[in-house]
């Protein structure tokens, strides 16, 4: 009987949610048709990047097409990129604009000239999206479920629809405070310890991170356009992100209605999750077209809009919302010189604490005393308020 | 043109060889039942012959011979299948095993009986212990001073023995052409030849029963059947093999609720819709899918009546089981091909559900207990023999399972789902000629996925209806009666933006239908429809209790229409051998605000030819015309769907349908197969627009396309209607296509080409069996395989605003994989004491006992700009076993 409750609760709890399973398709090779992304930005800096579609089941990049990229508008006035760059993992090229000083009462439109295949691209006039006002950016403890939310509260006086990305930076540390480093010796197999210096440590961390959600809202069909509050990031309390200190900021954008519908559907394809109410993935045409060849498709809509910015601290001193998931560490040991070039090096062992006339070393994991193993480095942000080192 | 020549010539031998010859002197039939054999005898050479045959004998026979010695020939031919022919007087009789004496026994006069004597007849049906004994008492019909001659109608209700209820759906029908099926009060009407007659009643697990007639002139003859208590060998489906050579419709799918309860299906919930599922020819998109497709069509092109109500939505629990209570309907009726004209509205389909009208003896009831549904259902006489009622209702204990799984446990713990309905329905009979019927039907759902956004939709449905047996020749229906479908769904992500969506439709409706037996080869069927529409495409209101909210409330403007339509048919039997039903629909939609007016005639046709009683071929040919739409991006019906008239922007979907099947009755007469081809073509059928935002669109209609849809296929089925292993098997191959209907540019969906429908499952392979062991113990499978439905899937990745992202091509272009199921039933059925109060039934059984991971869909994600994973998503990916138990009082 118990049996066959357990079942009954799983096709029922199946029945709310589904149960999924790893599955891979045989898919043909993709019609490397080109990828356009950025949004014109005025009295910012503009970024486009350019690359090509590439295969679902392969992780070999197309390369991305040889293009001359530029940005006009109506009034006759020409920019042209200040800096070409090359994302190597991504294979995107970068062409990035500088239009701090371009007017925002006349339209604009970006043109492509593709070298391979000698087509042209542009995108129609467009105008200026007024820029909107950040009003808050907040964080929500949420204890019962275990998670720090953080919220963005904006208005507008014209514009119903945003877009905004955030770029999150975080100071952490390592689980010891080692006092001392290895300086291998490859001559002779047996090297030194030798201790920091000058505050020198590998205990703090800084790590970064992009958003990569596309994070979309419409205020339409509401009375005003502003909202608040909004929850957009979610950090479990145990993320070492909350550990010291956090910041984030965040760029908010405008942008037309076909921008949002067009955004809106290329993040209802990519996170569908094939469920029974959910709507079945379809493309839709961006706003970039080839004037040689109608048909030719390209992935990508252009808006053209101001930017806002805002930021947040969160300071677990004063959050106390931490929780350190850890229980147990390895225990440090003593180690023999002989050992320690084989353990640095086969055992992942770092020196961590060295009496102060060098009679004794104690070794432990490298992820006990160095915090660049978490993914972090030593680069400590410029506008970092606190003296970490 | 060799081969035309040699197709030619196999078609005329085929043809001929079935052909009862009846040359200068010589007589010959071939392989005919023991009835038609007897009416053979009774056109060519005496009327007076007399037969009691067995109803579950189907033995053929094949008799050549000249006119003179045709009897002795057939004396022989019968005797070979242990049938006697006995001369007795002028009169030949028939019997089976015995022969009558046709001398007077010894002694005879000594024993002092009465002069005249039937007493050999009255030993032999002694001998054969016939519980219906009646049924060989000889019925005078009319007055026998008429002097009428030619034929005459004979008229009444059949109704069941124990519940005085009238049974639906039996089929009426003489030894030769005549043949008609009781209609939604069981009543029949039939005409016969003045003088003798054998008229047959078949029924789903209805006992069959034959009575002997003699016609005078009009009159009435009520009958009353028993339950088939010992179904071993009963005729379970038995109407079919009937309708199948007699009726000239097609595509017409019959079953009784008897077949509805034995089918396992998931939790054990005894499901009309999935019993339709097991049909050929119709489809769903997946497990715990609303909505099913016939022949192709879209999910919104079934009209769905539950007593003269039309059901918007009939599923619970997102289409893990039908919104129908299985113990007050009686039968359920599938009109895929020839669809009578006094249906319309819809292009594809009609399902027809007829409620039970309840014991008019004494009050009876049930109560039943599933795993995850309670029901109950009351039914008795209000004043006997007048007005009868019967009740019943469903609800769901689900949210209190789902309530044992404990919080934050799992990612199930947050969910929601709960339903219920309730049927009520009172029948009053004025008179001998009159009775009034009332119907209300209420159900509704809710659930939630998570914690954001939860669902509801419900359907209210009342009606009343007023039949009058207006003469012996003349019937007359009138209903009248409100349709309510509505849903909603409550957005909570945010409290100050947060809101609630109600959409809905509501319809008001009027139906005056006519049926007239006009002569002997034609019956006519006229009448006329309105339907006013009231459609609330949305409505937005901030969320209830917040103070503060942003949303600003929003009223899509109400769409109102009327739709009528004028029907006239007629049933013309030919002769024996050939009929046709031939019908002409006129319908007419006014859109209203701003105005519009579409009207179109649609054409219902189709014909059969017997070659023999036992082989037939049918054709048909319909037209429809749909003003209502239902506009979804989603591959289920779901909440989120919108209903949409025709209107200045929407033109009215249209179709028509060429079909041609071949039904053979075999192995002497257990078994029916039949061979259904048809091919189907419709425009206006809605799709959406790549992006299209379907709620709270002010501009709907902007963000839909009409495409064309095509479909064809071929179904073959094998019916083994009784016998302890009874069932069906079918295969179905069959193709469902779309294309946009204008030219979008580089936005047209697959640029303009044939594209597959989302339920475009070309092989379809099902079987439901019954194996009876004993009366009380039965054991069903079900198997259902079919192709993988098609799904959108990427074409490739790149990374967009910091994650990756994926593109899409051309819809529909790849399959999931394909699907099987077998699901397995023991059912024990109560014992059959009589004086028990309470009967007690079992269903325990597992669904999906291969326990498959059969997908629902196939699908790619980068769950919000990761690295993409490709997911195969699985409702019942386990086997499910159920226990069910039912108490009936």
């Amino acid at each position: 009987m118990r049996n066959t409750i357990k079942h009954t609760l799983l096709a029922l709890a199946l029945l709310v949610t589904g149960c999924t399973y790893p599955f891979d398709i045989e898919f043909k090779e993709s019609d490397g048709r080109m990828v356009v992304e950025g949004n014109i930005i005025i009295g910012g800096r503009t970024t486009i990047y350019v690359s090509s579609l590439n295969d679902l089941s392969s992780d070999v990049r197309k390369p991305a097409p040889d293009v001359s990229v530029m940005i006009e508008n109506e009034s006759g006035t020409a920019f042209y990129p200040t800096v070409i760059g090359h994302d190597t993992k991504d294979a995107r090229t970068l062409y990035a604009f500088d239009m701090e000083k371009a007017p925002s009462d006349t339209r604009y439109r970006l043109r492509i000239f593709n070298k391979d295949n000698q087509h042209n691209y542009e995108t129609p006039w467009c105008e200026v999206q007024k820029g909107a006002v950040i009003d808050r950016l907040s964080y929500i403890p949420e204890p019962e479920k275990a998670r720090m939310a953080i919220a963005i509260s904006l208005h507008s006086e014209t514009e119903s629809y945003f877009q905004w990305s955030y770029e999150e930076h975080w100071e952490y540390h390592a689980p010891y405070r080692a006092n001392c480093f290895y300086i291998p010796n490859p001559d002779d197999g047996i090297g030194s310890v030798a201790f920091f210096q000058n505050g020198e440590n590998t205990y703090y961390c800084w790590s970064k991170n992009n958003s990569s959600e596309l994070l979309i809202f419409s205020t339409e069909g509401q009375k005003e356009d502003r909202f608040e509050d909004l929850e957009f990031h979610l950090i479990p309390q145990t993320s070492d992100k909350l550990s010291i200190l956090y910041y984030i900021e965040v760029t908010l954008q405008t942008l037309s209605k076909d921008c949002y519908t067009y955004l809106n559907n290329m993040k209802s394809n990519s996170d569908y999750n094939g469920s029974l109410f959910a709507p079945t993935p379809s493309e839709m045409a961006g706003n970039i077209h080839c004037t040689e060849d109608p048909s030719e498709q390209v992935i990508g809509f252009v808006n053209c809009s101001q930017v806002s910015k805002a930021h947040l601290f969160i300071d677990n001193n004063v959050t106390d919302f931490y929780f350190n998931p850890r229980t147990a560490l390895p225990l440090p040991q003593e180690l023999s010189k002989d050992v320690w070039q084989f353990s640095y090096y086969s055992l992942n062992m770092i020196p961590f604490s060295m009496m102060e006339d060098g009679s004794s070393v104690q070794w432990v994991d490298r992820s006990c005393a160095d915090c660049r193993v978490n993914g972090g480095t030593k680069n400590k942000p410029a506008f970092w308020p606190n003296s970490d080192k | 043109m060799k081969k035309g020549l040699f197709l030619l010539s196999a078609a005329a031998l085929f043809l001929s060889s079935f052909q009862s010859i009846r040359a200068q002197d010589i007589l010959e039939v071939k392989r005919v039942e023991l009835d038609s054999l007897v009416s053979f005898i009774k056109k060519e050479i005496t009327p007076s012959v007399f037969h009691i045959s067995n109803p579950q004998d189907h033995a053929t026979f094949d008799v050549r011979a000249e006119r003179d010695g045709f009897i002795d020939a057939t004396a022989t031919a019968l005797e070979a299948k242990g049938y006697k022919l006995s001369k007795y007087d002028k009169g030949i009789y028939i019997l089976h095993g015995k022969s009558i004496k046709p001398a007077l026994p010894a002694g005879y006069f000594a024993s002092g009986s009465g002069a005249r004597d039937d007493s050999a007849m009255l030993e032999y049906l002694a001998a054969q212990n016939l519980t219906v004994t009646f049924q060989n008492k000889i019925y005078e019909i009319g007055d026998p001073d008429s002097g009428k001659t030619g034929k005459a109608y004979l008229s009444g209700h059949v109704r069941d023995l124990s519940s005085g209820e009238p049974l639906v759906g039996v089929s009426v029908y003489d030894n030769a052409n005549s043949y008609t099926m009781t209609d939604n009060a069981g009543f029949y009407r039939l005409l016969l030849p003045i003088g003798e007659n054998v008229i047959n009643f078949s029924g789903y697990s209805m006992e069959d029963a034959r009575y002997n007639v003699v016609m005078h002139d009009d009159g009435g003859l009520d009958i009353v059947m028993k339950e088939k208590v010992t179904a071993l060998s009963g005729a379970v489906v038995s109407a079919d093999r009937i309708s199948n050579h007699r009726d000239a419709r097609m595509g017409i799918e019959k079953v009784h609720i008897n077949i509805v309860n034995k089918i396992p299906t998931a939790f054990g919930e005894a499901d009309v819709l999935k019993v339709v599922l097991s049909l050929p020819g119709v489809k769903s998109v997946g497990e715990a899918s609303s909505g099913f497709n016939v022949r192709g069509g879209s999910t919104d092109q079934n009209l769905i009546l539950f007593n003269d109500c039309t059901i918007y939505n009939p599923s619970h629990m997102f289409g893990v089981f039908s919104a129908f209570n299985t113990d007050v309907i009686n039968d359920v009726e599938l009109y895929k091909s020839s669809i009578p004209a006094q249906y319309g509205g819809r292009i594809s389909s009609v399902l027809e559900i007829k409620g039970r009208e309840g014991n008019s003896n004494k009050l009876t009831g049930s109560l039943g207990i599933g795993l995850l549904t309670g029901r109950f259902h009351l039914e008795g006489p209000i004043k006997k023999g007048r007005t009868t009622f019967i009740v019943g209702g469903r609800t769901t204990y689900s949210n209190w399972l789902l309530n044992l799984i404990p919080k934050g446990s799992s990612a199930y713990s947050g969910g929601r789902a709960g339903f219920s309905d309730f049927n009520a329905s009172i029948s009053h009979k004025v008179n001998e000629k009159n009775s009034l019927h009332a119907y209300a039907y209420l159900s509704r759902d809710n659930f939630s996925f998570d914690g954001d956004t939860s669902f509801a939709y419900a359907n209210i449905n009342a009606a009343l209806r007023w039949r009058s047996h207006i003469n012996e020749r003349n019937t007359m229906d009138l209903s009248a009666g409100y349709d309510n479908y509505h849903s909603s769904i409550d957005n909570t992500f945010n409290e100050m933006s947060g809101y609630t969506v109600k959409s809905g439709i509501r319809q008001g409706f009027l139906k005056l239908a006519f049926t007239s037996t006009a002569s002997e080869h034609h019956t006519f069927s006229y009448g006329l429809n309105n339907i006013y529409y009231m459609l609330n495409p949305g409505k937005r209101t901030p969320l209830k209790g917040v103070e503060y909210s942003l949303v600003k409330e929003m009223q899509i403007p109400e769409q109102n229409a009327l739709e009528s339509s004028l029907y006239f048919s007629d049933n013309w039997t030919v002769d024996d051998r050939l009929s046709f039903d031939m019908g002409l629909r006129l319908s007419g939609f006014l859109a209203l605000h701003p105005n519009k007016f579409y009207g179109a005639p649609e054409i219902r046709l189709s014909g059969k030819y017997s070659f023999r009683d036992n082989l037939s071929v049918k054709a048909g040919f319909n037209s429809m015309t749909q003003y209502i739409h239902l506009i979804s991006n989603t591959s289920s019906v779901s909440p989120m769907d919108y209903w949409f008239l025709s209107g200045d922007k929407v033109k009215p979907q249209q179709g028509w349908q060429a079909a041609s099947g071949l039904y053979w009755t075999v192995a002497d007469g257990k078994v029916d197969l039949s061979l259904e081809a048809y091919y189907k073509r419709s425009s206006n059928y809605l799709d959406y627009k790549s992006g299209a935002t379907l709620i709270m669109n002010p501009n709907l209609a902007d963000d839909v396309v009409g495409t064309y849809c095509k479909a064809y296929g071929i179904e073959l089925m094998v019916k083994k209607p009784v016998g302890k292993l009874n069932g069906w098997v079918s295969y179905s191959y069959s193709r469902a296509l779309m294309r946009e209907m204008e030219d979008r540019g580089v936005e047209t969906i697959n640029n303009g080409q044939w594209y597959n429908a989302p339920h475009d499952r070309p092989h379809d392979f099902k079987f439901v069996g019954n194996y009876k062991f004993t009366h009380r113990y039965s054991l069903s499978i079900n198997i259902d395989y079919a192709t993988g439905r098609p799904v959108t899937v990427p074409i490739g990745q790149y990374t967009y605003w910091g994650g990756k992202r994926l593109a899409y091509s051309e819809r529909n272009a790849f399959r999931i994989p394909d699907y099987f199921r077998m699901d397995v039933a023991m059912n024990i059925e109560p014992s059959h004491y009589l004086k028990k109060l309470t009967h007690l039934s079992f269903t325990i059984g597992v669904y999906n006992v291969t326990g498959r991971k059969n997908a629902y869909s196939v699908y790619y994600t980068t769950d919000g700009g990761g690295e993409p994973t490709g997911h195969l998503l699985s409702v019942f990916a386990c086997p499910v076993p159920y226990v069910n138990l039912n108490l009936k009082f």
